[in-house]
């Protein structure tokens, strides 16, 4: 199995190596530049603001001549192979949004409340989604089930920046108890920043559980009842075993395979922030970073955000596949 | 199933419906009563919509960055409320009488109060604006904006951010402690305007050079003017306090600004209304349902927009298809529709309020179908048969929508052309209205400074920075020529004037539609507010005379 974790993990470069290829070809062919403001740059200011951040070199490759001439020398000198051997170094560059930061120190703090919020958010649907799911499940047809049934469907059709809205007209227009919308204090991680940010927590945390915890809520539903009258189940009861022993051991470690393959997604999902929540909640993630940072052409947080997504989302699948080891006895590596 | 899903569809409706009697409820005004009396905590709140790109004076560009640097530093002049130019840091505003000015208008010579100091309490000398100017020029820093262009005439300006020159040879030399010396290539009748702005204010050379880029950061940054700079959570909120060495007369009662970053302008107003924010921008969907609210502000700002051709592409290479266009868009209907009201049917290009604003320009050709479709005609497009096809270009925004929407409808009803409406992610439109690649669109212009220089040349002169509508007339080159170095204000506003002339009711080289009206909230017990036609939100020229009342 750490042969099986080890090559896959050796086999993310070339992937990420890869992507960044795509995503740095695609970022400079796409229209616009960091510098096309409404008002025009002198030719003069263009060329010195290229000039200051390498703007002015060739994309991927010079022409064949200087190619020929000192590929074997040294490496070209290009945007992409200049970006490629600072990144290695640990220099993911300079903001052009946010001229006083770097890169790595804006994506650094992005991630961080990204992923405090998408980690309590995680939990939340993950507890509150199998716990229904299992009840649901468990009581099939009776009120309890319906209610968990419309919920879920609440949750997956309700976009979130609707909830988001009405849940801010409710709590914070009508009633007052929580403030619209911030992240005051961003220097905490995770549960740590429960104390000092909940007001500013609760109701993002509801807008960005709410579709999650359906999906996991009916994937749970779901499974549950196709074991439900499975041979294994009724042998199991047959033996005379607990109720309590029949579900959790017999029928929840079945039905659990499905939704740790959703788990996977749904977690890098989470983590890697949600635009919309940031944006109408004004919470500084990585998700807002990563959608301003394309519409203002900021290369080097694109390409930082996406190669942080690329990452996140192959070891979140990384991770699942492993834990299958632990749940399916059928499957090794 | 089907049962389940329609009783979860009454769910979500009625709580939809719920949620709409909230917010219409929470529109009904709240009746705070204020008093005359100073409150305890002089603390005000507005809205920023997110990060600043930059609160370095001389790189700045963005209306919210310049909002939040004009309360940090003071310039040699300033602003009165009615754009005039008053001493700031400067002991007095140099003219020819009082020998600042010399007689053939190109040395300037500033004299400096001698109690200036920066934040820290160091003194602040003739050479910190020295350092601050070159910097301006600097191809490493200042020469990678648009706003150097400004202050190009500065002896040696143009040779150094060139990269061919150095700072050495700018022509800004501090002569001693409290004198500072301009030089020019040519007389610029507007430099004194130019120096109450942003880019020319003073930096610290020491603090820049200790800490490179991050000299902005709160606890890095010391600036001269009346507030600090305190806190700065990276896209939250940024909190600057009363300076306690601040130098100037108009020392400021407030204590606190805290400026919050909201993106969503809406999420905005719902903060404002649960008293987060002490003032806020109105949304436009939102603006009619606040109409007569006693806590809505309106203020004219220096701002048009229009009806963008390119001169080059056809048909509007022909100024009666310009000039029937025009004609065939009712500029108040758009205001009473789109705009909900906050805006003013505009016919000239430079504004009310602007010195230069005249108000006969453009009003040979009013809103008018048939006088429309005659010119149509005359320029051979009778009812518009065989006009080429005509594709209006925006950017992706609300506003641009429903404007395209707008005309799309006006165009068709009162000229019979059909034009179609072609959306570009925004950085793309701005890619390609930049290279002028094309046919129709929406322009606008706010105003750097008061001033028909900021509003003419730039955008008119043949082959100019910003003129992307292509317009060429060598007689308006030849006036701005002239304007640009006549130091009688009476007749340089005469000059412009003719030009104006030309490029509107001549040309039609751009088709005004609006003038734009800014529409805020704000709490009762904010008081002192005092607006001007730059301000980019209200008062911001003046956050010293604002004081919170007691509530």
């Amino acid at each position: 199995m750490i042969v099986y974790a080890t090559r896959r993990l050796l086999g993310m470069i070339p992937v990420l190596f890869f992507i960044a290829v795509v995503t740095f070809a695609l970022m400079h062919a796409v229209p616009g530049g960091p510098w096309d403001r409404e008002k025009r740059l002198p030719p003069q200011a263009l060329a010195n603001v290229e000039a200051k951040y390498g703007l002015d070199k060739p994309v991927f490759a010079p022409s064949w001549r200087v190619w020929e001439q000192e590929f074997w020398r040294e490496l070209p000198d290009t945007q992409f192979v200049n970006y490629i051997t600072d990144a290695i170094r640990g220099d993911l560059g300079v903001s052009y949004r946010q001229l006083n930061r770097p890169v790595a120190d804006i994506l650094l703090e992005g991630i961080r409340i990204s992923a405090t919020l998408g980690l309590m958010a995680l939990v939340v649907s993950t507890v509150v989604g199998m716990a229904f799911g299992i009840l649901s499940a468990l009581r099939q047809n009776s009120w309890l089930d319906y209610a968990c049934v419309a919920f879920a469907t609440l949750g997956a059709s309700v976009p979130n920046f609707v909830l988001g809205l009405l849940l801010m007209v409710l709590f914070t227009v009508h009633l007052h108890w929580l403030p619209s919308s911030g992240w005051t204090n961003p220097t905490t991680f995770f549960f740590l920043s429960i104390p000092s940010n909940w007001k500013q927590l609760v109701m993002p945390l509801i807008a960005l559980s709410a579709f999650p915890t359906a999906y996991i809520m009916r994937v749970v539903r779901a499974s549950l009842l196709e074991v439900l009258h499975q041979d294994y189940v009724r042998t199991a009861r047959a033996k005379g075993l607990a109720e309590h022993v029949v579900v959790m051991r017999h029928m929840l470690r079945n039905a659990f395979i499905p939704v740790l393959t959703v788990l996977g997604p749904v977690a890098a999902f989470l983590v890697t922030g949600s635009f919309i929540i940031e944006y109408l909640f004004a919470i500084p993630g990585i998700g807002r970073q990563f959608v301003y940072s394309i519409s203002a052409r900021d290369y080097g947080v694109i390409m930082g955000a996406t190669l942080f997504y690329a990452v996140v989302v192959a070891a979140a699948n990384l991770i699942v596949d492993l834990t299958y080891v632990v749940v399916d006895p059928r499957i090794r590596y | 199933m089907a049962a389940l899903a329609r009783k979860a569809t009454l769910i979500l409706l009625s709580l939809m419906i719920l949620a709409f009697g909230a917010l219409l409820a929470a529109c009904e005004a709240e009746e705070t009563p204020t008093s005359e009396v100073p409150a305890e905590r002089q603390e005000l709140r507005i809205r920023t919509p997110g990060e600043p790109t930059t609160l370095d004076p001389q790189i700045a560009a963005f209306a919210s960055d310049i909002n939040i640097i004009k309360q940090l530093f003071r310039g040699l002049l300033w602003y009165d409320q009615n754009l005039g130019i008053v001493p700031a840091a400067a002991k007095e505003t140099p003219s020819k009488e009082n020998g600042g000015i010399s007689e053939d208008g190109l040395t300037y010579t500033f004299r400096l109060r001698d109690d200036l100091v920066w934040s820290d309490g160091e003194p602040l000398t003739a050479s910190d604006f020295e350092y601050s100017l070159k910097r301006l020029f600097d191809p490493e820093v200042g020469a990678h904006g648009y706003y150097y262009g400004f202050y190009i005439n500065i002896v040696g300006s143009e040779a150094y951010a060139a990269g061919e020159g150095s700072a050495e040879e700018v022509a800004v030399t501090a002569i001693d402690d409290t004198t500072l010396e301009i030089k020019l290539t040519r007389v610029q009748p507007t430099l004194l305007q130019l120096l109450a702005l942003w880019p020319a204010f003073p930096v610290r050379q020491d603090v820049v050079e200790e800490h490179g880029d991050a000299w902005t950061e709160a606890g890095n940054l010391i600036g001269n003017g009346p507030f600090v700079l305190k806190e700065w959570v990276h896209d939250d909120h940024i909190t600057l306090e009363a300076n306690a060495n601040y130098w100037g007369d108009d020392k400021p009662t407030l204590q606190r600004i805290v400026f919050r970053m909201i993106p969503d302008e809406s999420v905005a107003l719902i903060a404002y209304q649960n008293n987060e924010l002490d003032m806020t921008a109105i949304p436009l969907p939102d603006t009619g349902r606040f109409e007569g609210n006693p806590e809505s502000l309106k203020y004219a700002e220096l701002a048009t927009v229009a009806l963008g051709f390119n001169n080059t592409r056809e048909p509007f290479t022909d100024p009666l298809v310009r000039k029937a266009f025009r004609m065939a868009v009712d500029s108040q209907a758009y205001v009473d529709s789109v705009r909900q009201g906050s805006g003013l049917p505009a016919f000239s290009w430079i504004p009310p309020g602007m010195p230069g604003y005249n108000p006969d320009i453009g009003t040979d050709y009013p809103f008018d179908p048939e006088g429309a479709k005659g010119l149509l005609a005359q320029a051979g497009y009778p009812d518009g048969e065989g006009l080429p096809d005509i594709t209006i270009t925006i950017g992706d925004t609300q506003a641009s929508r429903l404007t395209a929407q707008f005309l799309q409808e006006q165009l068709r009803t009162n000229l019979g052309v059909n034009i179609d409406i072609e959306v570009l992610e925004s950085a793309t439109y701005q890619d390609r209205y930049l290279a002028s690649e094309f046919q129709f669109t929406l322009v606008g212009w706010r105003a750097d400074y008061a001033d028909p220089e900021n509003w003419l040349p730039q955008l008119f002169g043949t082959d100019a920075g910003l003129n992307q509508y292509k317009y060429s007339n060598p007689a308006v080159d030849d006036l701005f020529a002239q304007a640009a170095v006549e130091l009688d204000n009476g007749k340089r506003l005469d000059l412009y004037d003719q030009a104006q002339e030309i490029i509107i009711d001549e040309d039609m080289g751009t088709a005004p539609l609006y003038y734009s009206i800014r529409n805020w909230l704000v709490k009762p017990w904010v008081a002192g507010i005092i607006t001007t036609g730059l301000d980019s939100s209200p008062g911001d020229w003046f956050y010293t005379n604002v004081r919170i009342l007691a509530h």
